[in-house]
């Protein structure tokens, strides 16, 4: 009879996904892109078109697609760069990479954290907190811009901070 | 009692990489044998990672040698000094034993 438990379900996905996650981790067509320099120039390319989606929400429509596509292509090329590292479930990469990896979530999160802090700050000192009306960038910009950041920064991290990939 | 931060934390000296060359292995034969990246076992073999504890008694498994053959928190010396210091033990407790 099928075991239907949680665990035995997670086991299914990480049988099904660990080829995919060795021939990633193994891959060495990349490695052009490796070089710490090219490595460090998606990773802050890729944090920038993040930011741009959000100011590219406020024009025409087809701003925003074409920043988005963009946008994709970095991040392809960063998720490539990274091997995936940053991706896998715990199970599939070995202890090193889960150290190294919870490293650059907490320090991407703590500088999102720092971000949205000083904005917060900026909007209190200089907005009219009293009026009903938002003073601040348009709410749609933000939305966008936070969720691609929130999204992309630890990958950005991960490839900016790793001595080798 | 003092709590040791991350900037006190001693270094590590092993002999990964000493023993996989003598072994003929490459860093991805001895990484699929552990079931680790084969960069992991670079970081290792330059001292840039410090295994775990699990990590460390599989290599030593690996290697069938005792872990403190393998890491130590001080230098080690080659094994060719150890090996002739020790061969005069070798032989005595050799002759010992044929009697």
């Amino acid at each position: 009879m099928k075991d239907h438990t949680p665990q035995s379900y997670r086991k299914e996905v990480l049988e099904k996904i660990a080829p995919r996650a060795d021939r990633e981790m193994n891959d060495t067509r990349w490695d052009g892109l490796r070089r710490p320099f090219v490595r460090r120039l998606i990773a802050g390319a890729t944090v920038a078109l993040a930011a741009l989606t959000g100011v590219a929400a406020t024009f025409e429509s087809y701003w925003l697609l074409l920043s988005l596509a963009v946008f994709g292509v970095f991040g392809f090329l960063l998720s490539r760069v990274n091997r995936g590292f940053v991706d896998f479930p715990d199970e599939l990469v070995d202890e090193r990479i889960r150290m190294r990896r919870n490293e650059a979530f907490r320090l991407a999160y703590l500088g999102l954290a720092a971000c949205l802090s000083v904005l917060l700050i900026v909007t209190i000192l200089f907005g009219d907190m009293k009026s009903a009306a938002w003073s601040g960038p348009p709410p749609m910009a933000l939305a966008f811009s936070l969720f691609w950041l929130a999204m992309t920064l630890p990958a950005a991290v991960f490839a900016w901070r790793e001595t080798q990939l | 009692m003092s709590r040791m931060t991350k900037g006190e934390e001693p270094e590590v000296f092993n002999r990964v990489l000493v023993l996989r060359t003598d072994r003929g292995l490459s860093r991805q034969e001895l990484a699929d044998a552990i079931g680790v990246h084969y960069q992991t076992i670079g970081y290792v073999e330059r001292g840039e990672y410090k295994p775990s504890l699990v990590l460390a008694l599989q290599l030593a498994a690996f290697f069938r040698l005792p872990v403190e053959e393998i890491f130590a928190l001080q230098p080690m010396s080659p094994l060719s000094e150890r090996i002739v210091s020790e061969k005069p033990v070798n032989a005595v407790a050799k002759r010992e034993t044929a009697r």
